[in-house]
C-alpha cells in the first residue's frame, strides 16, 4: 500500500466514501425483511444461522436508532461494529502507536474474538 | 553476554543471564537467542539457561562448534538477529475484512481467513518475517474467496426468490 500515489490513494478514498454513503442510504431506507435482499448462504444451505445472519436487519435497525431491535437481531455485531472501527483507527495510527495496533492484533484477541464467534454461533442456534 | 527472551509474543533483551530468572513467565520452553547462536532455542536448551530453569544437561547441545571464517566470506547478517534494530513493518493482519466476510457472507472461509489472522503476529514477533507474510497472505486470499463467494451467490438467489415468490 505504501506504493501507491497520494492521488491514488485519495481516489481511493472518495471511492470508499461514495460506496459507504450507498450501504448507509439502502439499508437505512429499505427494510431488510423484504424479498430483495440476498439471504445468507449459510442459512439457505444448511438452515442453521450463521454468526452474520440478522446483520442486515440489525444494520436497518440500528440507523433508525433502534439499539434493542439490532441486538435482537445480530447481537454479535453490535459487539463487533466498535472492534472494528478501533481497528481501522489503531491501523490509521500504528505508526504513532504502534503499542494500539499490536494489541488490537495480537493473536490472544483474535483467538477470543473466534471463539466468542464460535460460542455464539451456537447459543443462537440452540436458544431459539 | 547478552540474552534476549520472547515471552507472550513480546520480546524482551538484551538481559544478562542472572536477570532472566526475574522475569515472569520463564520456564524450560522460553525461547531465547545470545550472539553465536544461529537461531532462537529454547531456555531447557541452552546449557546456561538449562542450568537456570533446572534441566542440569541438555539433551543435545544445539549449536555445533563452528571455526571461525574470515571476514570477507562471512554471511550477511540476516535481519532476524534480535540486535538488528531495524525490522521490517508487520504485514497486515486483514482481521476487519475477516470479520467483515465471516458476518456478511461466508462463515465457513471468514473463519479461515480469522486463524490465518491470528498466526501474523507470533509469527512476527518470534523474527520469521516470511512466516508472517506469508499468513499475512493467506488471510488476504481467504477474505477474497469470502467475498467473490458471496459475488456470486447473490445474484443467483435474487433470481430463486424472484422465481419462486
Amino acid at each position: 500500500m505504501t506504493s501507491l500515489s497520494r492521488r491514488s490513494k485519495a481516489v481511493m478514498a472518495a471511492g470508499a466514501a461514495i460506496v459507504l454513503a450507498g450501504v448507509v442510504w439502502v439499508y437505512f431506507t429499505f427494510d431488510p425483511s423484504s424479498y430483495l435482499f440476498p439471504r445468507c448462504m449459510f442459512l439457505t444451505i444448511t438452515g442453521l444461522q450463521c454468526p452474520g445472519c440478522g446483520s442486515q436487519r440489525a444494520l436497518h435497525a440500528l440507523l433508525h436508532g433502534d439499539i434493542a431491535a439490532a441486538w435482537a437481531h445480530n447481537a454479535l455485531l453490535l459487539i463487533e461494529l466498535p472492534l472494528i472501527a478501533a481497528l481501522v483507527v489503531a491501523w490509521r495510527l500504528r505508526r504513532r502507536y504502534p503499542a494500539l495496533h499490536r494489541a488490537l492484533n495480537s493473536r490472544s484477541l483474535i483467538i477470543t474474538l473466534l471463539t466468542v464467534i464460535i460460542l455464539w454461533t451456537i447459543v443462537r442456534n440452540i436458544a431459539i | 553476554m547478552q540474552y534476549w527472551i520472547i515471552i507472550d509474543n513480546e520480546r524482551r533483551g538484551p538481559m544478562r543471564l542472572e536477570e532472566l530468572t526475574t522475569v515472569a513467565g520463564f520456564g524450560p520452553d522460553t525461547p531465547v537467542w545470545r550472539e553465536g547462536l544461529p537461531d532462537w532455542t529454547t531456555a531447557g536448551q541452552l546449557p546456561e539457561t538449562a542450568a537456570l530453569v533446572g534441566f542440569p544437561e541438555p539433551v543435545q547441545p544445539y549449536v555445533a562448534p563452528q571455526a571461525p571464517q574470515p571476514a570477507v566470506f562471512a554471511a550477511p547478517r540476516q535481519p532476524l538477529r534480535p540486535e538488528d534494530g531495524e525490522r521490517p513493518p508487520m504485514p497486515p493482519t486483514y482481521l476487519v475484512w475477516a470479520i467483515l466476510a465471516t458476518i456478511c457472507c461466508c462463515l465457513v472461509t471468514g473463519v479461515v481467513a480469522i486463524i490465518y489472522s491470528s498466526k501474523v503476529s507470533p509469527l512476527y514477533y518470534r523474527g520469521d518475517y516470511a512466516g508472517a507474510k506469508k499468513a499475512s497472505e493467506m488471510a488476504g486470499w481467504w477474505v477474497i474467496i469470502s467475498f467473490v463467494a458471496g459475488l456470486i451467490w447473490t445474484p443467483f438467489y435474487t433470481l430463486y426468490t424472484l422465481l419462486t415468490a
